[in-house]
């Protein structure tokens, strides 16, 4: 399944998330907007569970939670797996951006400073 | 006997009296009343009504009683069911009423009224005289008039009782979910359709750490939790579905203590399809939230230390292999100083034996020119003479060539043994690292110094020349990969700034693709082939001057199509 076809599919299954991965030189990135519950979560654990077979060692996995507008805590639980994967595989995972919402959960839980960010 | 115009005036005032009776009595004791009145106006001496009742009992008036009596089915079958026909009159006899002594043996019961199974009988009894037709037509017709009072009435009470079961499940009802209200461990809420709360439970009142409901009603369910804009979403959800369940929300104390709740909640809407109400359950799942928290923030710092254990395995495997080529080198080095030493002796030697010589040859001349100058010009003695200078000049330089490379093999190895800051001089580091790596570089590239005199620093001279090595290796084993027939270039040059010395080393290799520029310090990052190499040199020197040293370690794409690598290092203290 192309990453193309993946977004397709996860946005025909959840009208109120939208998700795109695009592949980079080095990588992907994966942009999710919307709301983050407990299906959105575990689909998108799966698919970037296959997205970090994909990629090289060395490689760059970045998450887009700019537009998150709620994030449960399956959806943090997803965000710890993907870093931890991340680090067994030699890949760099960081968050491109992150919403207030997202930002406040991660710090009421005191795992923002696990991980990495640019803006 | 009456004639008919009497009949008449009589059924009239019996009818008078019934309906005197039913209106001013709504009670079922007007049925007591009529029997007297019945049994009274047709001269009998038994009077009654059977009836059920709107609450299904089964009860009987009898004349000069003063309150309806039960019957039990079995009475009931004995006196109704056996002494009645359906909707017709019936004569029997004798017979007593249920629970009377005196039996009459002449009965007419007549049909009261008859609803689905619900039904109704006047008995009438007499000792003598049997029931004239005239009686029975006038019976007749005054239960005409009886039957739809008794049916009214029977049919109200049965409507009241139904009100009455109605009321009292609703009040058993309103009980249950009172206590289930109340007594639930979860928040239950209700809220207006602009989400303010209008009833809150007991457990709400605890999460949110109230100890009044007075201090929640009325306000909106946003002033209670952690981000107001989620709030704004989970109600454009219920606003949308008319319901949101499973919802995670964060909830504040009134002391802002945060409470994790799970949150499922609908929307009652009218016939419009406005909302009305919203009703909420919401479960505290903070225990659940810190337990699985804290096993998210312990996988994390496992991973994090199993990051830090591989690249500290990787700088021990790169230490161990400085060390390695450090005590090689010292080998090397000692193993050529000795023949060295005693070479070089014995060629100074040598040059002293042949001036010597020469100056012996020079005197024979003198005193026997034409004999030497014959043996001279027979063995040509003046072309050797004169390359044995330039042999020893070659020789001298050879000399100073390993000795010079024996030099630096002793440096490179002295600076793998120190383990802490000491004075380095970065020129003599450069050089001494060059030498060892001259074999990786000879090949396939020159190596240009362009070295300023610089002041000695503060430095861990091991790692720096580890630094040199890995980045002047990787400059060569780029340019090798390109397959050149000619040499390529690797330009080192050092310059002193305020604080600080430079150092650049630049090649003219493939250089590194700009998407990588940023990665290239990142463990693990590596474009060479499989195998060919650990991704971890680069990570490693950029630890060492960035880290250990306070220093800048900096890579952009060169001029000339290669890499050009930046290192700053302090002049002042170490780093603390």
């Amino acid at each position: 399944m192309t990453y193309d076809e993946a977004s397709r599919d996860f946005n025909e299954r959840f009208d109120e998330t939208r998700l795109e991965i695009e592949g980079t030189p080095d990588g992907a990135r994966v942009r999710i907007a919307g709301w983050l519950g407990l299906e959105e979560a575990g689909r998108l654990q799966a698919l970037m569970d296959t997205i970090m077979d994909s990629v090289e060692p060395g490689g760059t996995i970045s998450l887009d939670l700019g537009e998150v507008r709620y994030i449960s805590s399956t959806g943090v639980g997803l965000l710890s797996h993907a870093l931890i994967k991340a680090r067994g595989k030699g890949l760099r995972f960081v968050l491109s951006r992150v919403s207030d919402t997202a930002e406040k959960v991660l710090r009421l839980l005191g795992l923002l400073s696990f991980f990495p960010t640019e803006e | 006997m009456p004639n008919d115009q009497d009949h008449r005036v009589w059924m009239l005032k019996l009818i008078a009296d019934l309906s005197a009776i039913y209106a001013k009595d709504i009670s079922e004791t007007a049925n007591v009343a009529a029997t007297d009145v019945i049994k009274l106006s047709f001269k009998a001496d038994a009077a009654a009504i059977f009836y059920t009742s709107g609450e299904g009992r089964y009860l009987y008036c009898v004349a000069g009683t003063q309150f309806p009596i039960a019957l039990s089915p079995g009475h009931w079958r004995e006196s109704v069911v056996n002494h009645s026909e359906g909707g017709h009159i019936r004569r029997f006899g004798p017979w007593s009423l249920p629970g009377m002594d005196t039996v009459l043996p002449l009965w007419i019961s007549c049909p009261l009224y008859t609803s689905n199974a619900n039904v109704g009988f006047v008995f009438l009894g007499r000792s003598e005289f049997d029931w004239s037709d005239e009686e029975i037509a006038v019976l007749r017709s005054i239960v005409e008039v009886m039957a739809p009072i008794v049916q009214v009435r029977y049919e109200r009470t049965l409507e009241e009782r139904s009100r009455r079961e109605t009321e009292q499940r609703l009040v058993r009802n309103e009980r249950k979910l009172r206590a289930y209200f109340e007594g639930s461990r979860d928040m239950i809420y209700t809220a207006n359709s602009r989400d303010e709360i209008t009833g809150i439970n007991a457990a709400g009142l605890s999460l949110l750490g109230i100890a009044q409901k007075e201090a929640a009603i009325g306000r909106p369910i946003a002033d209670f939790v952690v981000d107001r804009s989620v709030r704004k979403v989970i109600v454009g959800k219920i606003l949308r579905n008319g319901y949101a369940s499973d919802c995670e929300v964060v909830f504040k104390k009134a002391d802002g203590t945060p409470v994790f709740g799970l949150e499922s909640v609908y929307a009652i809407k009218n016939s419009a399809g406005k909302i009305i109400e919203i009703q909420g359950i919401i479960k505290d799942i903070s225990e659940r939230i810190a337990n699985e928290s804290a096993l998210w923030k312990m996988n994390l710092e496992l991973a994090e230390t199993n990051k830090a254990l591989t690249d500290t395995q990787a700088l021990m495997v790169q230490r161990e292999k400085m060390a390695s080529i450090g005590q090689l080198a010292a080998g090397v080095a000692h193993e050529i100083n000795n023949p060295l030493g005693f070479l070089k002796s014995n060629h100074e030697t040598l040059k002293v034996y042949m001036r010597k010589l020469r100056e012996a040859f020079e005197e024979a001349r003198s005193v026997v020119p034409d004999t030497i100058g014959k043996i001279e010009a027979g063995l040509d003695l003046g072309y050797y003479l004169s390359e044995l200078d330039s042999i020893f000049s070659e020789s001298d330089e050879g000399y100073a060539r390993i000795m010079n490379i024996v030099g630096s093999l002793k440096s490179f190895s002295r600076a793998d043994q120190a383990a802490g800051f000491e004075p380095y001089d970065v020129n003599a580091g450069l050089e001494s690292t060059l030498v060892v790596a001259r074999n990786e570089i000879k090949y396939v590239a020159d190596v240009k110094l362009y070295l300023q005199p610089l002041p000695r620093i503060m430095a861990k001279s091991n790692e720096i020349n580890q630094v040199f090595l890995n980045i002047i290796v990787n400059a060569a084993q780029a340019i090798g990969s390109q397959g050149r027939d000619e040499k390529g270039q690797i330009l080192i040059a050092t310059e002193e700034k305020a604080d600080a010395v430079v150092i650049t080393i630049r090649d003219d290799g493939p250089g590194i693709p700009k998407e990588y520029v940023d990665k290239v310090f990142d463990p693990f990052f590596t474009t060479k082939e499989p195998g060919k190499g650990t991704g971890l040199g680069l990570s490693i020197s950029y630890d060492i001057i960035h880290t250990k040293h306070g220093g800048t370690l900096s890579v952009s794409s060169s001029r000339g199509g290669g890499a050009l690598f930046t290192i700053e290092l302090p002049k002042g203290a170490p780093p603390a």
